[in-house]
């Protein structure tokens, strides 16, 4: 009893609280229209939500949705914000060995001439061998004779050398005209000869010089002087030194030089044209010569110091200094120097020396490093100094300033990269959607009226199909080179072609879908509705076809951005300077830069395969969302 | 199945003259300064040696291609000199264009066959054993791996093959046919084939990693397709073991999409590889064309296009026989 009375009571309680229930379902009801309560609805998705929620659920599909939006992000919100574009050429400034001065170590003697005649002249050539023998003998004095005539070499300081006559054919005589043909002798001696010839006197003395003639052909007697012990003429001065004036436009005269070379650390001064000069001698072999007045006028360096341009235009006191260094060089034996002088300063851009307003070079004190360097046996000393010049910058490798290093034209590669990923993407979506307009046309009209249009169109079909699109590509494309089309014109022309060649795939597709849709029983009821035809295929049939339609797009996405970058890297599609992903990689095709600057062509073929990647994984995920009869 | 074959070949006749007929009217319809270009360029490269001289040439290039006959006369004596076997001589190579052919067919032929094997080899076990396991990491590693070789671009993997094999470990040449200091006459046979053999492996793996993608997803989406079918859960419920519904019931039926695919691509192995064979210098017809093209040599161009459309056409109707011969319930419809 006690149960039966305890489930009544339940059972009442129960009952009290449905009743409420009711109530309060009856009073929420009398406010709102009678509907299904939620609980029982059955969940009915849209079509397109289906689709959505199909491929939300395929995870490959949301890898590739992602790899798009960052693509896409990356192609065309990044270059907003990136501070470079496409043709921004970068340049860095670099610091130059810029060559300066060039000085030489003269192999050969200078030859000056004291005594203007035949025996001087004659003998010029062979000072060299003279002194060489003369070395060879470690002596300061040697009588050397050539050719019948005797000379003494005398070694003097700092490489001078003094060539005395002793005894040597100074004069020639015609015999018939009676005068002198070769020579200057003094009115005396003169006299003298011819007195000698006419007596045919082989021999005289005049003022202690013994003089000899001898017949040198029927018509010319030559005059052979020789001098005593002590009493040689000096006829050649030969030496290393260089001479060059302090002040440019000065003229520095042979004969000026012979007299000071004869003075040179004897007495130390001279006569010249009624002026007096002295030498100043100073350390290291270089010394100056200076007017009456003491101001410096020459110059007397043991090496011949010139710019880099072999122009004589550089001051004499930076020849001193840098002869100076090439002094203590030559004898530690060392291979550098340096030394600092003020030096002109150049312009960056035109490497041009820069002026002040008046015309004069900028000087500033800077650091020359002095190298040794021997070339096809003449040893030279080379001073430089670093500029500072501005550069291109190419090839620069990855750093803050440009996160992937700059290309072989100094562009920013990213930025180059996100440019090139716009045309990229461009080209694909133009050149699909060129392919998926013709290719609905046809496959449209093709299956929907059947019969001879749609064989003629199939055939069609067939003949586009037959064509191989990469050789014509690259026959138009060598044409294009060949007649130079601007970037921009070929671009759109290679969009074009692409699409045409390409419509013959969506065409069979349409065709085929269309084929089978129109004998269902919708199409029947747009046929008794007496709608037009126009509005039944492309109202009707078309957004029927639509799934595949889209999944074939975006595939077809992948192989155009594929075809396009093959095209652009053997150099034939898109040109320089517009840039697309395969002309990047393009301009880093040779083995040397394939090598060494895999910074630049790594990252774009990992963009192009992840573009096309993206696409058939968002394709496939596409596919698979519509067409759920192959899934799970 | 005799009278489809004939009509399918009659078919195939027609599209291949209408085809060319389009490349034709193409090349003739090609800016006039290109083919005046290439008669200078080509006058100025032989008049050192004698040879003809621009308006030669022109003459000649006109008179050969019938370019002085218009369009449609100009492609019947193209055409009937073409069935006739003679395509004329190849202004780039110096030679007749079938002698040309037949020098360089044998590289693209054996470089095909030897990347169609391992293709097959590689990509149809992998692609059963991803439908086996779907879902699966081995079947989502077959998929990505299988999408990224038909996502890859040519010139890349083999960028990446070169700066591997070649450059940094040294082990294979950059391209060409030979090693630098091989010299084919003092080499035995031997020697010669391993030479080239050693030539050919970066090509063809180049060929295997973008071809083999393909094949791959083909076999695995039929597989499904198969395991899917009723027959396979008959098959299931007689209970036969695992391995004999795969590998008998399942993998057969698979063969029938995949068989009638692979025959369309046989003739292929005789329209060489262009890309491969120019980025790797093997000079098969692949190579030998693109070198053509680009110099503007059109008599061998249009060789060349003419024989990718008849092999294109030979595929598409070896494909559509083969296919009635595998699967019997074709042949009844």
């Amino acid at each position: 009893m006690a149960e039966n009375n305890t489930t009544n009571l339940l059972n009442e309680k129960l009952k009290a609280r449905e009743a409420e229930q009711a109530k309060e379902t009856n009073a929420k009801q009398a406010d709102e229209p009678i509907a299904l309560d939620d609980a029982s609805r059955v969940k009915v998705l849209s079509p397109a939500r289906l689709v959505l929620k199909r491929f939300l659920r395929n995870k490959l599909a949301i890898v590739g949705m992602v790899l798009l939006i960052a693509l896409f992000s990356l192609s065309f919100l990044g270059p907003v914000f990136y501070p470079y574009g496409q043709l921004d050429k970068f340049t860095t400034v670099k610091g130059m060995e810029l060559d300066y001065a060039v000085c030489g170590v003269p192999s050969t003697f200078n030859k000056y001439m004291l005594v203007e005649n035949k025996a001087t002249d004659e003998f010029k050539n062979f000072v060299d061998s003279f002194i060489k023998e003369l070395n060879n003998d470690e002596a300061d004095e040697k009588l050397v004779e050539r050719m019948g005539s005797s000379f003494i070499v005398t070694k003097g300081v700092d490489n001078v050398y003094t060539v005395k006559i002793k005894s040597a054919e100074l004069y020639a005589y015609d015999n018939i005209r009676k005068e002198v043909k070769v020579g200057e002798p003094s009115a005396e001696l003169d006299a003298k000869i011819k007195a000698a010839i006419e007596n045919k006197e082989s021999e005289f003395t005049f003022e202690g010089v013994s003089y000899q003639l001898v017949s040198k052909s029927k018509t010319e007697t030559g005059v052979i002087a020789t001098y005593p012990d002590g009493a040689e003429v000096e006829a050649i001065l030969a030496t290393k030194l260089t001479f060059d004036p302090v002040e440019s436009g000065y003229k520095v005269e042979d004969e000026m030089i012979s007299l000071a070379l004869l003075n040179y650390q004897k007495e130390n001064r001279f006569t010249y044209k009624g002026a007096e000069y002295t030498i100043e001698i100073h350390e290291g072999g270089s010394a100056k010569i200076l007017d009456s007045t003491g101001k410096a006028v020459i110059d007397i360096l043991p090496y011949s110091i010139r710019d880099i341009s072999g122009k004589d235009s550089l001051g004499g006191g930076f020849k001193t200094a840098f002869a100076a260094v090439v002094n203590q060089m030559e004898a530690e034996k060392s291979r550098t120097g340096k030394f600092s002088y003020d030096v002109p300063q150049l312009d960056a851009d035109t490497a041009q020396y820069l002026t002040d307003e008046d015309g004069n070079l900028i000087l500033e004190n800077e650091e020359l490093a002095v190298n040794r360097k021997e070339i096809s046996g003449e040893v030279r000393y080379y001073a430089n100094y670093s500029v500072r010049k501005e550069v291109y910058d190419l090839y620069s490798p990855p750093s803050r300033a440009h996160i992937l290093g700059t290309d072989g034209d100094g562009y920013d590669v990213l930025a180059r990269i996100m440019y090139g990923g716009r045309i990229s993407l461009i080209v694909g979506f133009v050149v699909v959607f060129l392919e998926t307009i013709l290719g609905v046309i046809m496959g449209g009209i093709a299956g929907f009226f059947g019969g001879w249009v749609d064989t003629l169109i199939m055939r069609l079909v067939d003949i586009f199909y037959c064509i191989p699109t990469m050789p014509i590509m690259i026959i138009i494309a060598s044409v294009f080179d060949k007649l130079k089309v601007p970037p921009y014109e070929r671009l759109m022309w290679m969009m074009v072609i692409l699409g045409v060649l390409g419509w013959s795939g969506i065409a069979r597709l349409v065709r085929g879908q269309i084929l089978s849709l129109r004998e269902q029983e919708f199409m029947i009821a747009a046929e008794a509705t007496g709608l037009k035809t126009n509005r039944r295929i492309y109202k009707h049939l078309i957004p029927n076809v639509m799934p595949q339609l889209i999944v074939s797009m975006t595939m077809g996405l992948g192989g155009v951005i594929l075809t396009e970058s093959t095209l652009s890297y053997l150099g034939l599609g898109v040109k320089h300077p517009l840039a697309t992903w395969g002309n990047i990689i393009n301009s880093v095709s040779s083995i040397e830069a394939m090598k060494s600057y895999v910074y630049i062509w790594l990252p774009v073929g990992i963009l192009i395969c992840l573009a096309v990647i993206a696409f058939n994984f968002v394709g496939d995920g596409l596919r698979d969302a519509f067409d759920p009869k192959m899934k799970r | 199945m005799g009278k489809f074959i004939v009509k399918r070949l009659l078919l195939c006749v027609v599209i291949f003259f209408f085809a060319m007929f389009l490349i034709y009217t193409l090349i003739y319809n090609l800016p006039s300064s290109y083919v005046e270009t290439t008669a200078r360029e080509l006058a100025a490269a032989t008049s050192k040696m004698g040879g003809k001289n621009y308006q030669e040439w022109l003459a000649q290039l006109n008179e050969q291609y019938g370019m002085n006959k218009g369009v449609v006369a100009g492609y019947f004596t193209w055409l009937g000199n073409a069935l006739k076997g003679d395509f004329g001589t190849s202004w780039k190579w110096n030679m007749a264009c079938t002698a040309k052919f037949a020098g360089c067919i044998w590289n693209s032929f054996t470089l095909g066959l030897v990347a169609f094997v391992f293709e097959i080899l590689i990509a149809i076990p992998l692609g059963v054993v991803a439908a086996k396991k779907q879902y699966s990491i081995t079947d989502y590693t077959v998929t990505c791996v299988s999408l990224i070789g038909i996502s890859l671009p040519t010139f890349f993997v083999a960028t990446v093959l070169k700066l591997i094999f070649a450059i940094n470990l040294g082990w294979l040449d950059i391209g060409g046919m030979h090693s630098k200091f091989f010299i084919a006459a003092n080499a035995t046979q031997w020697e010669n084939i391993l030479d080239l053999g050693k030539h050919f492996i970066l090509p063809a793996m180049t060929l295997i990693f973008v071809s083999i993608g393909g094949l791959m997803r083909y076999t695995r989406t039929n597989m499904l397709e198969v395991l899917n079918a009723d027959y396979i859960r008959t098959a299931r419920a007689k209970g036969l073991s695992e391995g004999k519904v795969i590998g008998y019931h399942a993998f057969r039926n698979t063969l029938i999409p995949v068989v009638t695919l692979l025959g369309g691509t046989l003739p292929g192995l005789f329209s060489g590889a262009l890309i491969t064979e120019t980025l790797f210098s093997i000079e098969g017809i692949g190579y030998v064309s693109y070198n053509s093209m680009i110099s503007g040599d059109i008599p061998f161009t249009m060789f060349y296009l003419a024989l990718m459309s008849v092999l294109t056409l030979l595929g598409n109707l070896i494909s559509d026989i083969l296919y009635a011969v595998v699967d019997p319930r074709v042949r009844v419809n």
